[in-house]
């Protein structure tokens, strides 16, 4: 068994903004894990038969599941900027303190700005 | 700490490199179908069973969530053996997502056989 880190309280640990990518990474992650069956389950009954894809619209124009859209919206959005940054660090691009903070930076700021427009066309 | 079976069917760097490798090709795919669904005006049940109607995009979905599953499986894992220390909550969890996953891939098979 690998060894890990023991202090993990979220309470206690300070938080630069590269921490704050980096954490948003695995939440936008799990979010996605979580509501996965919500697109698997209504992909495959949305192509049975009509009335049924129209029920599966209708019900994805409620305000609750708006709410998740726009979550997994933001999650997939952040997920792959975030995601395309660690692969650019693990190829030592953007290694530096400095740029590291620049990048990470830029990453919250794109992620947001990107969920804000596709969640003001999705409302 | 609790003992993870399923991690340690994979030592860490075969994990990282799956895991990289596994995001890199859910790139190629999202941006494919971002692509095709960008040039399309209106969506209705026509054009949705339309694409849906090639075994290849069937295929390309398919293989889409399976990649996802396999990257978020293993990332998943990361996040609960971090997170969740009490053994039986762990367990559950485990159990919970395992089986949300499994019913998922059925529907997915069931999907791209046309059952």
């Amino acid at each position: 068994m690998i060894k890990s880190p023991k202090n993990l309280n979220l309470f206690t640990i300070r938080f630069p903004v590269p921490a704050m990518v980096s954490i948003l990474h695995r939440v936008s992650g799990v979010v996605l894990f979580v509501f996965m069956p919500l697109l698997t389950i209504s992909l495959y009954w949305s192509t049975r038969n009509e009335a049924i894809f129209h029920l599966i619209l209708a019900v994805f124009d409620t305000t609750l599941l708006k709410i998740i859209k726009t979550l997994m919206i933001w999650g997939i959005i952040h997920h792959l900027i975030a995601g395309t940054r660690h692969i650019m660090l693990d190829l030592h691009y953007g290694m530096d303190l400095i740029v590291a903070r620049f990048t990470s930076k830029i990453v919250l700021i794109i992620s947001f700005i990107m969920t804000f427009f596709v969640g003001f066309w999705l409302w | 700490m609790v003992k993870n079976p399923f991690l340690n069917l994979f030592g860490g760097m075969t994990q990282w490199l799956y895991q990289r490798f596994s995001a890199i090709s859910i790139y190629f795919f999202i941006g494919y179908l971002f692509f095709y669904w960008v040039q399309i005006d209106q969506v209705n049940y026509q054009a949705w069973v339309q694409f849906f109607d090639s075994i290849l995009h069937r295929l390309i979905i398919t293989v889409l969530f399976l990649l996802t599953f396999f990257h978020g499986w293993i990332g998943v894992q990361h996040v609960i053996d971090d997170y969740v220390k009490h053994k039986i909550i762990h367990q559950i969890v485990y159990l919970l997502l395992l089986f949300s996953m499994m019913i998922q891939i059925i529907f997915l098979l069931l999907f791209l056989l046309e059952i």
